[in-house]
């Protein structure tokens, strides 16, 4: 219930502000610097400060590894794919690769990610995923969303249950996690305290101001008792309003000069980054991009993924300027995708559907600056089923290094529920 | 209940730019200006008389109703099986199925063709000329127009399904455009989607699945939209061949293997339609000179080498006939009409009517919507389309500015053909009951300034009349008195607690619309 908001925020937020102290407080507060997006409520004091926030971002519709972070030192790599490779770093060519480490490089699309990887943020893995075999968009990203082998009907993806068995970091956690988008994203379902929220910089109830309170004391009664999934976002509703109301997301000043890309992608995570920054108790965030489906005219330099990679490059690197600016380092970023494609480009100048493919970390505590790999090699025996990238790192051994070692999870069984699987330490957190 | 202050008024719309911005944001080559100025250039048709007089008994049955109900309470059977059939019930719809019988009433919608639309189709086609072109008639008149014929078609979408009496036809018509999605801004999307929706869809929605299948594999929206007009002899492109099993007939579990896929894939090289200027653009054409004439085995049968297009058909004979075909199409309509979790053993029953009668669409739908099973069905959440519409029809609202309602359907996220992957809009509560603010949004937002340019003539509804009689009425006009007693209680204080009178009547409108109960049917 919420009779009264203005500056004195609503009864619910009370539990958990700090007003009566920042109230008494004015003057103090006054004589620092505090930015005017900022929350005017801060709610350091109950904070567990070990854990970092995670943006779980998917890569929608199958990325091509072997054009996100090319090998170009694989000379198989350039009669796999006579129309679509990526030209060599020492090549003539205005579009050659930047390389990375000698072996891989990335293509010009992807080039606004150096820095992240020179500052030894961005940890790029690759010949990752699912080891399973699957080709089907919808059952690959079910099975890793889930995180599981066979997830039947469970319903509940690996970062929600993550959140499940561990406490909030800030007080009660009042919105622990964000779906950007309409519906929540398979990863984060399950999570308490989670929400799919489109556009975070707009979301308040809207309508005629003069009833406005009332109407919601009203919604508020009608949804109190209701129960499953309806009454619990209606509720989460409710406390989200309040809590985003804290922030102005529209006057948000990125630190160090980052420039995010007027595109969803950038957008998302310009308010991700307002979020983390705001310290409102949010630690998860989940984020999709699609456009990876390429099944025609694939065009990794000039065209279709072309674009999408600049998207994904300029938003991240953004995100990265960013926050590292604001000397906020507490954030881990990790990038997925449901496969990689064919290792043969097709006849349609695109790549079907494949197996092994890249995976991302950017953080503050990544030990970037590398690609993590034990590359199989694209020659004729050594491809998967003959025709793809195989998989020589399980992507749950990127998730469970990063559960564990940056999100404090210490039950990384129950995460994944797969007696048979035992993650292998890759090295990706820095220690 | 007579009434002098009526809730009758027209408020001209403050912009007739819906959110164009965020359109543009996920279609980046349509400029928010392109859009804005196709906006100003439509004309927006008025209804048929005849479907707008149909309305006007409502004020009848309202105050005869009145009297017995409205007291809260369980939906009769007739009730939940409106809602099932429908874009939303409203009180007109249940005096029909009460006065024919629920039998009669169901296999009425099943022959739709004997339903009279009351002039709507009529109107549609005659104020949105783009809608019934050919693909090259479309091309060529508005390829410097391309937001009309995008406004023209969603425009269609949105007047069929509020207001066409053939609601259970169009549901059915969702249903399929779900299942065979062709997301609108593909590569050609916007030129073929229209005749794919007019010659596959709606031609096929209540006719045979085998039929359908069919056409929508001859059609240029799918073959475009999912790159088989790349698939070619010699550098197969698996993209259609997987969907086509994995979504259209067999399902993920349906016994295909990776080989299969690559064999239809072969089978269906040289499957395209014609690219080049003329009247012939935008058609299907098989291509023999791109077709894979080796030998192929699909699904164990070997289609032997030399074919041509037979090659294709044969595939899809033997996937049309496939048990597992049966199995997920029926699983499917059940999800759609009746639960989200169909049991086995009911699967398994439609499965066999399938067979039974060559997957007869109107077959499958009765039994799904046999009264006994209806019973026994379990609440769905309205996706957002089927949230908007069931209070426009619960109200009977004249709808002046759709373009504002296409906005709201966008902020909720789901704007017809408007779903990239091929797996077509969720259906399912979870992805669905996460972001109400949208909902909420709408609710107080429709009927209220500034409009969406919605018009409610509800002479019956007194501002000034007993907080408790308006509640009834409103629980009754929007829900045919089945909200719960909180729900009622909400309503009913805030009646009491706000000034008496019209501006507080639309807002407890809104506060039903955005009510638990009204999220569900």
């Amino acid at each position: 219930m919420c009779e009264k908001k203005s500056n004195d925020g609503c009864r619910e937020f009370h539990q958990v502000s700090r007003r009566g102290f920042l109230g008494g407080s004015g003057t103090l507060l006054a004589g620092l610097a505090i930015p005017g997006w900022l929350p005017r409520v801060v709610m350091a004091q109950s904070e567990n400060t070990s854990r970092d926030v995670i943006v779980s971002l998917f890569l929608r519709g199958g990325a091509d590894g072997l054009t996100l972070c090319v090998p170009h030192g694989e000379s198989a790599y350039y009669g796999l794919r006579p129309n679509l490779a990526v030209p060599r770093p020492d090549s003539s060519s205005a579009q050659r690769a930047s390389d990375l480490d000698g072996f891989f490089g990335l293509p010009p699309a992807m080039a606004p990610l150096l820095g992240a990887y020179q500052a030894g943020d961005l940890a790029i893995v690759h010949a990752c995923g699912l080891p399973e075999t699957n080709r089907s968009h919808f059952d690959a990203m079910h099975f890793m969303e889930t995180g599981q082998k066979n997830p039947g009907n469970l319903a509940t993806g690996w970062l929600g249950r993550h959140l499940q068995n561990t406490a909030p970091t800030h007080g009660e956690g009042l919105l622990r996690a964000v779906g950007i988008g309409f519906g929540l994203q398979r990863t984060l379902a399950g999570a308490p305290r989670a929400l799919p929220i489109d556009d975070p910089a707009s979301f308040d109830l809207r309508g005629n101001p003069a009833s406005l309170n009332r109407r919601r004391l009203a919604l508020e009664e009608m949804y109190a008792e209701v129960e499953g999934a309806l009454g619990e976002s209606a509720r989460n509703t409710f406390r989200t309003i309040d809590l985003l109301d804290q922030i102005d997301f529209d006057s948000y000043q990125p630190a160090a000069g980052a420039s995010y890309p007027e595109d969803e992608l950038g957008q998302a995570l310009r308010s991700t980054a307002a979020l983390i920054r705001a310290e409102v108790g949010v630690e998860a965030v989940s984020v999709d991009l699609s456009g990876w489906d390429t099944h025609d005219f694939q065009a990794p330099l000039d065209g279709q993924m072309s674009v999408v990679m600049a998207s994904l490059a300029q938003g991240l690197a953004a995100f990265h300027q960013d926050l590292d600016g604001a000397d906020q380092r507490r954030y881990v970023v990790v990038v997925m995708s449901e496969f990689g494609r064919n290792a043969f480009e097709n006849g349609s100048l695109g790549t079907d559907h494949g197996h092994g493919g890249v995976m991302m970390a950017l953080g503050g505590h990544i030990a970037g600056g590398r690609v993590v790999t034990e590359w199989p090699g694209l020659a004729p025996g050594q491809l998967f089923e003959e025709q793809d990238l195989a998989i020589t790192i399980d992507y749950r051994d990127v998730l469970a290094e990063i559960l564990s070692k940056r999100l404090d999870n210490g039950e990384i069984g129950a995460v994944f529920g797969d007696p048979s699987y035992s993650p292998v330490d890759r090295g990706i957190v820095a220690s | 209940m007579g009434v002098p202050q009526a809730i009758s008024r027209t408020v001209p719309p403050a912009s007739r730019s819906f959110s164009f911005t965020g359109l543009a944001r996920r279609r980046p080559d349509l400029s928010p200006e392109a859009l804005a100025r196709a906006a100003s250039r439509m004309t927006m048709p008025k209804l048929p008389p005849r479907l707008a007089a149909a309305r006007e008994k409502v004020d009848t049955v309202l105050e005869k109703r009145l009297g017995k109900a409205g007291r809260g309470g369980a939906a009769s059977l007739e009730q939940r099986m409106l809602r099932r059939m429908s874009f939303g019930w409203n009180l007109i719809e249940q005096e029909e199925i009460e006065t024919q019988g629920m039998a009669a009433y169901l296999d009425r919608q099943l022959r739709p063709e004997t339903i009279d639309d009351l002039g709507l189709e009529e109107l549609l086609l005659d104020a949105f000329p783009s809608l019934s072109m050919s693909p090259a008639e479309r091309i060529f008149t508005y390829y410097d127009q391309e937001e009309t014929v995008f406004f023209e078609f969603l425009l269609a979408n949105f007047y069929r399904t509020v207001y066409s009496p053939r609601q259970l036809f169009e549901r059915l018509v969702s249903l399929w455009t779900d299942h065979f999605n062709v997301y609108l801004f593909s590569d050609f999307g916007l030129w073929l989607k229209p005749t794919e929706d007019l010659e596959v869809i709606r031609r096929h929605a209540n006719g045979s699945f085998p039929e359908l299948l069919r056409a929508s594999a001859h059609s240029p929206a799918m073959l475009d939209y999912l790159t088989n007009d790349s698939n070619v002899a010699g550098h197969p492109n698996e993209n259609y061949a997987r969907e086509l099993m994995e979504l259209h007939t067999l399902g993920v579990d349906g016994g295909y293997t990776e080989t299969d896929v690559k064999e239809v894939a072969r089978c269906l090289t040289g499957w395209s339609f014609f690219l080049g200027e003329g009247l012939e653009f935008g058609r299907f054409r098989f291509f023999p000179e791109e077709h894979d004439t080796e030998a192929k085995t699909v699904l164990g049968e070997v289609i032997p080498a030399g074919g041509g297009i037979e090659d294709g058909e044969r595939v899809l004979d033997l996937l049309v006939a496939h048990p597992s075909t049966a199995r997920f199409v029926s699983a499917k309509i059940l999800r759609h009409f009746w639960g989200y979790e169909p049991d086995a053993a009911t699967v398994d029953k439609m499965a066999d009517l399938y067979h039974q009668h060559n997957g007869d669409i109107p077959t499958l739908v009765e039994a799904t919507l046999r009264w006994w099973r209806m019973t026994r069905a379990a609440p769905k959440v309205k996706r957002p389309v089927q949230l908007i519409h069931s209070s426009l029809r619960a109200l009977f609202a004249e709808v002046e500015e759709p373009l504002l309602v296409l906005g709201f359907l966008l902020a909720a996220g789901q704007l017809p053909f408007h779903w990239g992957p091929p797996n077509g809009y969720p259906d399912s509560a979870g992805y669905w009951s996460g972001y109400l603010l949208p909902r909420f949004d709408w609710a107080s937002l429709f009927l209220a300034e500034p409009a969406a340019g919605v018009r409610v003539d509800l002479p019956f509804l007194d501002p000034e009349a007993d907080p408790a009689l308006l509640r009834d009425t409103l629980d009754l006009l929007l829900t045919g008195g089945t909200l719960g007693e909180t729900t009622r209680t909400a309503v009913e204080s805030y009646l009491r607690d706000r000034p008496a009178g019209r501006e507080t009547v639309v807002e407890a409108i809104g506060l039903v619309v955005a009510s638990p109960d009204f999220q569900e049917y």
